[in-house]
């Protein structure tokens, strides 16, 4: 009797664990449930967002590559070459989406439309991800979230400029003292 | 583009026509230092001009500095000048120009022609180009001009009219991080005076510095410094003012001490090497401190001994002291300055009709502002100069009794004054 409450608690446990697990992995990734509950409106405008984002991605990686050319190094060059030619490819596959997307809009198929914009979701996700890379490749991945901004407050009563440099000389007008032949 | 140029260059000789047909004595016009960086007309991508005018109604005491029975009149000021700048003052150009003019004219409003017929007409101008701001090795070109007219001491005399100009470079070195930094200047001055009976007087001289300086601190540095003078009386005639070659050598330290602190003190020796008659041989210092203590509130005070070449003798020693407070109480700035000169004549001649003496000159200001907008506002004041001293000039020509007379005098001037700087 004992082993038979053992198992149905371990089941319970299980069961209880595996519920949670798939809580928290809810958490993690996008919610592709929840994008049914988007209007085509608002899946295209959502889908235009992500495509955005994807462009600017695509911006910095070149940038990546531009400053990987010049400064001459060719392991960082190699490897952004990679992730952009990755990159690109995923883009390619977005424009095509994006033209699918607006045509299963027009036809009110909710299906098509729901497939296309996983599709794009899931391209986005590669992109951000292949984007930390480049920016890894480089080391620079810093910037990535953000260069350094430097804020300095000067209190000002400090004298602005440089108040160890005299001032040019410039004509002293007095008046003459009284005397011939001032008067 | 060409045709923006073109009007730059336009306004640009515009203004210099008028300013050069026309001075200012006490300069009260505003100048590019205190004019607001917001205002200002644009001229293209990289110059701004900023116009000003001065409107001052007052009253003096004492118009010809007289021991007694002054003269005294009402008067109006007007004071018209600009600024053209290649330099919004946040930022840094490699190449920075500024051109500054300025009028100033002054009319009694009296009815007695021996004080009216002693209007003034004055000008200033200045040009200053500097190259290479950005970069360890940079130099100024710089060229100031200020015509001035004073009243002379007794009414019938000719106004003392008067023409400086000083131009000169300025080489600033600063190697590695600007810890070191080294000024090689130089200077070409004349002074020349208008009336005939004044020219003996006149003089050109030629200024060398060479300045050395160890930034210890962002904004405070020790520095020693030499500066020679060549003055030359080109006319002597038969004022016979010995030329001379000053000298001075100091060290000092300037900047920052706190945030609310600035100072700058020096100590050093001064020969004047004058080629006839006495000679100043001595120690020379002083100590300028300023002083912040809230943003509301500035306060300077400072002391220098020293010797300046003189038109009166060959030179004077001096020893001035001064001490000022500026305060901002709600939208009124309130301005109060007080000085004390003691200066002791030396080498005065015969014919100068006055001795080896002391002046003892003491000058108050106290002026408050008011601010209409930031480009309009208006300052009323208070000026006294005062001056005791032990020497006597003789006068008496033609018919009057010569007799000795103090060279004291007491003047007052109240004013109210109507700025405009845009």
């Amino acid at each position: 009797m004992r082993s038979q409450l053992n198992v149905i608690a371990a089941f319970i446990a299980l069961a209880g664990a595996t519920v949670a697990f798939a809580a928290v992995n809810e958490d993690a990734s996008i919610d592709f449930r929840k994008s049914i509950t988007l209007s085509p409106q608002e899946t295209q405008a959502q889908a235009k967002d992500y495509v955005k984002k994807m462009q600017e991605t695509q911006r910095r990686v070149m940038q990546l590559q531009s400053k990987a050319r010049k400064d001459k190094d060719m392991v960082k060059l190699n490897c952004v070459n990679d992730k952009l030619t990755q990159l690109n490819g995923h883009m390619v596959v977005t424009n095509q989406s994006m033209s699918t997307l607006a045509l299963d809009i027009a036809k009110s198929d909710d299906t098509a439309r729901q497939h296309e914009f996983t599709r794009i979701t899931i391209l986005y996700q590669k992109v951000v991800t292949l984007g930390t890379e480049a920016e890894q490749c480089i080391g620079e991945d810093v910037s990535y979230v953000g260069a350094t901004r430097v804020d300095v407050e000067i209190d000002p009563r400090v004298p602005q400029g440089d108040p160890t440099i005299p001032d040019l000389p410039v004509p002293v007008v007095t008046r003459p003292p009284e005397a011939s032949p001032f008067v | 583009m060409r045709l923006r140029r073109y009007l730059v260059l336009l306004t640009c000789l515009a203004l210099l026509g008028v300013a050069t047909s026309a001075r200012a004595q006490s300069s009260s016009g505003p100048t590019a230092d205190v004019l607001p960086t917001s205002n200002g007309i644009k001229l293209g991508d990289a110059m701004l001009l900023h116009l000003g005018l001065g409107l001052e109604l007052g009253w003096d005491s004492n118009v010809f500095y007289e021991d007694v029975n002054p003269h005294n009149s009402f008067y109006l000021r007007l004071n018209p000048s600009f600024d053209l700048t290649t330099r919004p003052r946040e930022m840094r150009r490699t190449i920075e120009f500024d051109l500054h003019g300025g009028l100033g004219y002054v009319e009694y409003l009296t009815t007695d022609s021996s004080i009216s017929s002693h209007r003034q007409f004055n000008v200033d101008g200045g040009l200053q180009a500097a190259f290479f701001n950005n970069s360890p090795y940079s130099f100024i070109l710089f060229d100031n001009y200020v015509r001035s007219t004073m009243p002379p001491y007794v009414s019938g005399s000719p106004n003392l009219d008067r023409d400086q100009n000083e131009v000169g470079v300025r080489i600033n070195l600063s190697p590695g991080g600007g810890r070191l930094t080294f000024l090689v200047g130089y200077v070409f001055g004349i002074d020349y005076w208008e009336p005939l009976q004044l020219q003996d007087y006149n003089l050109q001289y030629h200024r060398f510095d060479l300045r050395a300086s160890w930034r210890f601190l962002p904004k405070t540095a020790v520095y020693i410094a030499a500066t020679e003078f060549i003055n030359q009386y080109p006319d002597p005639g038969a004022g016979m003012h010995p030329n001379s070659y000053p000298l001075h050598v100091d060290a000092g330290l300037q900047g920052l001490i706190t945030t609310k602190l600035t100072l700058n003190a020096w100590i050093g020796y001064g020969n004047g090497f004058y080629v006839s008659g006495p000679s100043p041989n001595t120690a020379v210092g002083g100590l300028a401190a300023s002083w912040k203590p809230t943003i509301l509130s500035t306060g300077a005070i400072g002391y220098q001994h020293d010797f300046q070449n003189s038109v009166l003798g060959s030179y004077y020693d001096e020893d001035t002291a001064y001490l000022s407070w500026t305060q901002l109480v709600w939208r009124f700035t309130g301005f109060l300055r007080f000085q004390y000169s003691n200066l002791r004549y030396n080498g005065v001649q015969m014919i100068q009709a006055t001795t080896d003496g002391t002046d003892n000159v003491i000058m108050l200001n106290v002026r408050v502002d008011y601010p209409f907008k930031d480009w309009l506002f208006v300052s009323a004041g208070y000026d006294l100069t005062l001056n005791r001293s032990n020497r006597t000039i003789a006068l008496g020509a033609g018919g009057v009794t010569p007799g000795l007379v103090p060279v004291d005098y007491t003047k007052h001037v109240v004013y109210l004054r109507l700025t405009a700087s845009y």
